[in-house]
């Protein structure tokens, strides 16, 4: 278990970072997709008049996209305060989108970026490596890395209530580090094994893809795919096929206030056109999931032509208990309290996996000392490009937000596209110089590239805030007075990185000169 | 360099490696075999393949943890193998029977 508890870490504690620091940003993504998006900076409740569907809404849908054989209705939310229109095929992952305002239905300001939630938070599940879903598996390789990290930690920690009590910040560094990877391991271990394991299992397509084979074996027989058939049935995803015959779409309002009927005034949030001009196209309803912990994935289906329902999918209990767990894990319910709790969480995973690393090489030095190894000093740069690496990446992505002059191609490319290379860019010149630093100096590089990582974090943190204050003049105290509270909320938060990172830096620095009288003793 | 130095580190990488895979494969079989049973045992077929489905990462966390805790490397491709095999052929059995 000890071995087991090492390697996993040693080997996957890299990737594990990255995908809790953009989990954990990503609990935030629609408030930092706020930050990023100026023209969205809006103001909903929902005891705000919605526009009307077939007044208002329809028109723009023929206006924009009267083709298109998909239609799909974001209506304003809290969270995203702005009516969202797509149209595009349902195969198509890239169907155009437009922001209206929420009143007005003014088209807002294209936010030329894909913003936290079309970023930071695909990342945090696949990577961004989305062929076969070899990103997907890798996240998946690691969490599930993570849950062997969890319980052979337990079982390791043999004193594991006396570990919790046990913080001493003024002994010794590396004895310092393994006490703040112990209490926040210990603190943090039901949050850390619920958000593992709900991770994994929301993936389930991907990881098991043949489980209902056996199940559905007759239908495999007769040549219909058994996973299709299984998500119909317990998920309700069908997709029924165009007529080719000419419709004319009913009104949508009596089709929602249907739907209202049974889930209550407000609940539809979504709504899916499919072929809005075929005699075979369907409108899908979907409820939202905000004053539950449970996804909710209950739909209503109405003919296109009719109006009438064609159908009302409802979970089974047994579909429900997986809902429950991919809601504790997509956190869509309303409760701001949670969601901070959710966040610290996420970041105190990145705290003990960053200090397990950090106390791994620390206890490997002297013995690499002994031996002359390169291992220590490479997994030394690992760590700092993996840990420090993927924050200053995430700053560089808020600042290229910022900084990037508002054209849809920079450099012959999208700006969208700038913007995540910025990201990747930034996280190569932080590997680069970790490495260099650890190279130039195999006893103390280390410390250096920490510490300059660290005030580099702390500098592009304060950048940032001021970036965003430079280009909307949307500044702290305007957003705090005004209760603009995503906006003033990554502003905090960056400011708070931003200390954060200047201590830990003052931290290191001090190290520096006790780690030299430490190596003159041993010599 | 001696031969011994490639070779340990070699070995040590394909058995956690294969390892892992083995563990892999049973869960999956495992999975396909649970849902079976709880759809003979009265669900209906999403219910009884849903149930697997959570089912699956617990038998993966625990397959793993139990692998990588045996002394002897041996035992556990084995043991592993055995449960693979037999979660892998009973369905077969089963449905060739019914």
């Amino acid at each position: 278990m000890d071995e087991l508890h090492t390697w996993a870490g040693v080997l996957l504690g890299v990737l594990l970072f990255a995908v809790f620091w953009t989990g954990s940003l990503s609990v935030f993504d629609k408030e930092i997709d706020r930050w990023m998006m100026p023209s969205t900076r809006l103001h909903w409740d929902d005891s705000m008049q919605r526009p009307s569907l077939d007044r208002d809404i329809r028109p723009l849908l023929e206006q924009r996209a009267a083709n298109a054989p998909v239609w799909t209705i974001i209506l304003p939310l809290e969270r995203t305060p702005f009516l969202t229109l797509t149209y595009g095929s349902e195969e198509s992952r890239k169907s155009s989108r437009d922001l209206f305002h929420p009143i007005t239905l003014e088209p807002l300001a294209k936010p030329l970026t894909l913003g936290a939630s079309g970023f930071i938070y695909p990342f945090h599940h696949n990577l961004t490596l989305r062929y076969k879903n070899i990103g997907a598996w890798l996240v998946g390789i690691a969490g599930m890395a993570m849950l062997c990290l969890l319980v052979s930690g337990v079982v390791i920690h043999r004193k594991l209530f006396s570990e919790f009590f046990t913080l001493r910040l003024h002994r010794a560094f590396g004895r310092s580090t393994l006490d703040v990877h112990n209490v926040a391991g210990v603190a943090l271990l039901p949050f850390h094994l619920l958000i593992t394991l709900s991770g994994l299992i929301v993936a389930f397509a991907i990881y098991y893809p043949d489980a209902p084979q056996h199940t559905y074996r007759e239908q495999v027989q007769s040549g219909v795919s058994a996973e299709r058939v299984f998500l119909g049935e317990a998920l309700g995803r069908i997709r029924l096929r165009a007529a080719k015959q000419p419709g004319e779409l009913a009104p949508l309002e009596p089709m929602v206030a249907k739907a209202e009927q049974h889930w209550g005034p407000g609940s539809v949030y979504l709504l899916r056109i499919n072929n809005p001009k075929d005699a075979n196209g369907n409108v899908l309803l979907r409820r939202t999931s905000h004053s539950s912990v449970t996804k909710d994935i209950d739909n209503f289906r109405f003919a296109n032509v009719s109006g009438e329902v064609m159908g009302r999918f409802q979970a089974s209990a047994m579909v429900n208990t997986w809902n429950f767990i991919a809601g504790l894990h997509y956190i869509q319910f309303r409760h701001d309290a949670l969601r901070w709790l959710y966040f610290l969480g996420g970041l105190g995973g990145c705290v003990v996996i960053a200090t397990g690393l950090f106390f791994w090489t620390q206890a490997r030095r002297k013995k690499q000392q002994r031996h002359g190894h390169l291992g220590v000093s490479l997994l030394d740069a690992l760590s700092v490009a993996g840990v420090c690496g993927v924050i200053l990446a995430t700053l560089a992505f808020l600042l290229a937000n910022r900084w990037l002059p508002m054209q849809e191609q920079l450099f012959g490319l999208g700006r969208a596209r700038v913007e995540i290379l910025s990201f990747y860019a930034l996280w190569l010149v932080a590997s680069a110089h970790a490495v260099w630093r650890v190279m130039q100096d195999p006893r103390l590089g280390y410390l250096h590239a920490w510490r300059e990582q660290c005030t580099a974090i702390a500098l592009l943190a304060v950048l940032a805030v001021l970036a965003n204050w430079l280009t909307t003049g949307d500044h702290l105290l305007a957003t705090l007075r005004s209760g603009n509270g995503p906006v003033a909320g990554t502003d905090l938060c960056l400011l708070a990185a931003a200390a954060l990172a200047l201590l830990a830096a003052h931290k290191l620095r001090r190290r520096v000169p006790q780690e030299e009288t430490l190596e003159v003793a041993h010599v | 360099m001696h031969l011994r130095d490639v070779i340990q580190p070699a070995t040590t990488a394909t058995h956690v490696v294969g390892l892992c895979a083995l563990a892999y494969f049973a869960s999956a079989q495992l999975v396909g075999l649970s849902g079976l049973l709880a759809w003979w045992a009265g669900m209906s077929q999403g219910d009884a393949v849903m149930l697997a489905l959570m089912l699956g990462f617990i038998y993966l966390l625990v397959l793993l943890l139990w692998g990588f805790s045996r002394e002897r490397r041996r035992n556990a491709w084995l043991l592993l193998g055995g449960l693979s095999l037999i979660a892998w052929g009973t369905p077969l059995l089963l449905q060739g029977q019914a």
